[in-house]
């Protein structure tokens, strides 16, 4: 009896051992690089891209109120065009976000700035219409008669007569006023969305044990969302972007009607602007911890050369498409032959992403139990 | 060369009866009731489990297409939603009835079929321990495990070692070949994959820093190495059973903390109880059981018609035995690294030995005209199915088959189907998996021929770093 007393007793520490470090192996996460480089990527990217796109969204609003007060002028006009530009700009940086208050209810803000291609008959209906438009109003719309792409519709939809236009009818300028007051107000919700001041996503991102019923359960599933949305935006770039005008989908019939932007020419610059965002995180700068600095990946300078061998070429088959002036459009029946140049070369940095990074931070996503074992 | 003497050979014929006669006698039951309660009661739970975290939607009901297993493509999702929560209800509940004894081996066989229906629904769900579910389901609905501790027990027969042995020598198929697959450079010299999950461990207070070090993964490495080939004959003897099953429980709990296996561990270590003296349940649970106080019975009379039946029950073990040999051996008739061509991969045991990550996309060329098509299966596919078909070869000939035969509804021409893949396996340097002039659509897709197409895995630099 007391060999059999003693045996448990001595077992007891053995159990408490046990029970201590599986208590510690289901903590949540401490200071680690993955925090730190999420940290870097929320507070010194993510949260300052925003601001900035609600102020480029201001701008616009701004620019396109002066326009539209008084006679149409060109200079003003210009000016409007210009904004835009810079808003889109803004926001095609922060394209690879989309996650959280991007693409959740309630707040599902991405389809509401960016839904393309524009629906020219929705916009005309608008267009036609007698009812008033407001921000108010385009708010309880539908997504494909607000944001940027109605926004370039609405400045870019004759071309060099679209300016002519605006003197035939005041509805162009009630609708464009409308519809930059109601894309300022979303870039600004937006903003708050990820602000700690506000919806404070920023944390459920960079600090998810902190936050309670927040979207990711730890750093690792945090980093995975971002990783893995930098291959699928490349993915998008390549199949919605180049390939679909190419006629991927057509059996080889051009589209090039189909190239984002397609009223501003803007195309090039989107995709410039997604693959600037993308660099960023993977490279990082001065300011910001890329990923790069991840002590697994430090080990790794062939897969760092790669990613920027890769990024270069890219960048490089991107410049080809618009050299001297030209527009993906143009491109798309005149040299289909960079586009798929650029549409493979951005296939081989998918290709590191996907499978070399995602492979070294074992990134890929739990869907069910060990769904790899 | 000797000649086998007739003495010899008697020897050896009268051992071989021999030890069939030891596995006719009787033993007590208390260790397969054990054993059936548990294995019951932790499957009910992965029944709740499996309906809570909604993947009868994500797995089973939300897909357009199902990948399917060679030789079983009809086999399907049956009714609907309502089907698939039926079809998990009907597992949850033969589980319970089993745990608690009710008509123990038809509730066995009820759960067996339903469970493998589901599992063979959707080939990107494949776990292992699924499998070994549904082998121990079809083996519990074979084998009687309701003499003591049952509800509603079957009134005739006694337990005896083969039924014991059926069950341990399933384990021991299960660890000694996981044991087995684990003899490999990547696992034993560079630790990997463990090296790569651990470094998802790195924030974990005291130990996160140790955790990421390739030291302490190869170390984790041997260490299951070591665990998974020797752990059953520990718990066998014994005086070494109860460290063991010690170091088990660490083991299993710790890798269950680690990475995301489910029940896995805990069915498993509801099968190492199948090792321990078959009394050892009945220090915790009265010997007559909760059943209506029926105990067991050590002996029973053998009659001529027993010992025909003890044959054939014996024959019975030795060929499902070698079924559970040569099954995870088939991997050696193909060419290349199971690792990388998964050709004998599944079925095999080969647990936890590949972080392969990828892309993947298609063309899709009408042979009459030479047009073609780009098709990214992201968007065709759920989550789950597209993580799974990037890295598979049988899955990407599979969609490549499913992607035909939409286009040849579609344009009436049977296209043509080449594969862009490019596989990462264990932190190598990204390589082609298939070859990419190699029209898969043309290609069979229900054989157990080697696939030509699976391009060899090329031995990168980062094998030595």
């Amino acid at each position: 009896m007391i060999a059999t007393s003693r045996t448990k007793l001595a077992a007891l520490p053995w159990l408490l051992l046990l029970v201590g470090l599986v208590s510690c192996l289901r903590q949540g996460d401490g200071e680690d690089p993955r925090a730190a480089i999420l940290t870097s990527h929320g507070e010194d990217v993510i949260v300052p891209s925003y601001e900035a796109f609600a102020s480029k969204s201001e701008a616009l609003e701004v620019a396109s109120a002066s326009f539209c007060q008084g006679t149409p002028d060109e200079t003003k006009f210009l000016a409007a065009r210009v904004a835009w530009k810079e808003a889109r700009y803004a926001w095609k940086r922060t394209e690879v976000f989309a996650f959280g208050p991007y693409a959740e209810f309630p707040e599902r803000l991405g389809p509401k700035i960016d839904f393309w291609p524009a629906r020219v008959e929705n916009i005309e209906d608008i267009l036609l219409s007698l009812d008033d438009v407001s921000a108010s109003s385009l708010e309880n719309s539908g997504t494909s008669v607000r944001g940027l792409p109605v926004i370039e519709y609405l400045l870019w939809f004759d071309g060099e007569e679209t300016l002519a236009r605006y003197g035939e009818s005041t509805r162009y300028c009630d609708y464009l006023t409308a519809a930059t007051e109601d894309l300022s107000n979303q870039a600004n919700l937006f903003a708050l969305a990820w602000s700690r001041d506000g919806g404070n996503f920023l944390d459920e991102l960079v600090a998810p044990s902190t936050v309670e019923d927040g979207m990711y359960m730890d750093v690792q599933e945090a980093m995975s969302e971002v990783v893995n949305r930098m291959g699928f935006t490349i993915e998008n770039i390549r199949r919605d972007k180049l390939g679909r005008p190419l006629g991927d989908e057509t059996g080889g019939d051009p589209q090039p009607d189909k190239v984002e932007s397609p009223y501003s020419d803007h195309s090039v610059e989107d995709i410039r602007a997604n693959l600037e965002m993308i660099e960023l995180l993977f490279t990082g700068d001065e300011q910001v911890l890329g990923l790069k600095s991840h002590p697994r990946i430090e080990e790794r300078p062939d897969l760092i050369a790669s990613f920027e061998a890769k990024a270069a070429d890219a960048n490089a088959k991107l410049d080809a498409i618009d050299a001297d002036g030209g527009t993906l459009r143009a491109a798309i029946l005149d040299h289909p032959e960079r586009v798929r140049a650029a549409h493979d070369s951005l296939g081989e940095l998918q290709t590191v992403i996907q499978a070399d990074l995602i492979n070294l931070l074992s990134l890929t996503r739990s869907f069910n139990d060990a769904d790899g074992d | 060369m000797t000649e086998t003497s007739p003495t010899a050979l008697a020897a050896v014929v009268a051992r071989v009866r021999g030890a069939a006669g030891a596995l006719d006698a009787p033993a007590p039951p208390h260790g397969l009731a054990a054993f059936r309660i548990l294995f019951g009661a932790v499957m009910a739970f992965a029944a709740a489990r499996y309906a809570s975290m909604g993947w009868i939607d994500s797995i089973i009901v939300a897909p357009s297409y199902h990948f399917t297993y060679a030789y079983l493509r009809w086999i399907e999702p049956v009714g609907g939603h309502l089907g698939a929560n039926l079809q998990v209800a009907i597992i949850g509940a033969s589980a319970l009835a089993l745990a608690v004894g009710i008509r123990a081996r038809a509730s066995a066989a009820v759960l067996f079929l339903s469970f493998t229906w589901l599992e063979l629904t959707e080939k990107a769900a494949y776990l292992n321990h699924y499998y070994l579910v549904s082998l121990l389901a079809l083996l519990l609905a074979i084998v009687r495990t309701d003499h003591v501790w049952a509800l509603w027990p079957e009134r005739e027969g006694t337990a005896s070692w083969r039924d014991y042995w059926l069950l341990r020598g399933q384990m021991v198929m299960v660890y000694g070949f996981a044991s087995f697959a684990k003899i490999n450079s990547d696992w034993l010299l560079r630790g990997e994959p463990l090296h790569t999950w651990l470094q998802a461990h790195r924030g974990i207070p005291f130990v996160g820093e140790w955790l990421v070090m390739s030291e302490v993964a190869i170390a984790m490495s041997w260490g299951g190495f070591l665990f998974d080939g020797t752990i059953w004959l520990f718990l066998l003897h014994p005086r070494t059973r109860a460290p063991a099953f010690a170091v088990a429980l660490f083991f299993h709990i710790t890798v269950w903390s680690l990475f995301p296996i489910g029940v896995f561990s805990w069915v498993m270590l509801a099968c190492l109880t199948l090792f321990f003296s078959p009394t050892w349940a009945s220090k915790l649970l009265p010997a007559g059981g909760f059943g209506g106080g029926q105990d067991f019975v050590l002996a029973a009379p053998k009659s001529p018609r027993g010992a025909a039946r003890s044959r054939a029950a014996n024959l019975f073990i030795a060929a499902w035995l070698l079924v559970q040999l040569l099954v995870p051996l088939r991997f050696i008739l193909y060419p290349g690294q199971v690792n990388w061509t998964e050709e004998g991969f599944r079925f095999s045991w080969r647990v936890m030995l590949i972080e392969k990550t990828g892309r993947l996309e298609y063309r899709v060329v009408d042979p009459t005209d030479g047009r073609q098509w780009r098709i990214y299966p992201r968007h065709h596919l759920t989550p789950l199915q597209h993580k799974m078909v990037v890295t598979q070869p049988d899955m990407i000939l599979e969609f490549a088959h499913e992607l035909a035969r939409k286009h040849e509804r579609k344009h009436g021409v049977r296209p043509q189907v080449f594969a862009e893949s490019f596989v990462s396996l264990n932190g190598r340097s990204a390589q082609r998996m298939i070859d990419p002039a190699t029209d898969l659509a043309s290609e069979p897709l229900d054989t157990l021929a080697p696939r030509a197409w699976i391009l060899p895995q090329v031995e990168a630099s980062a094998l030595e770093r």
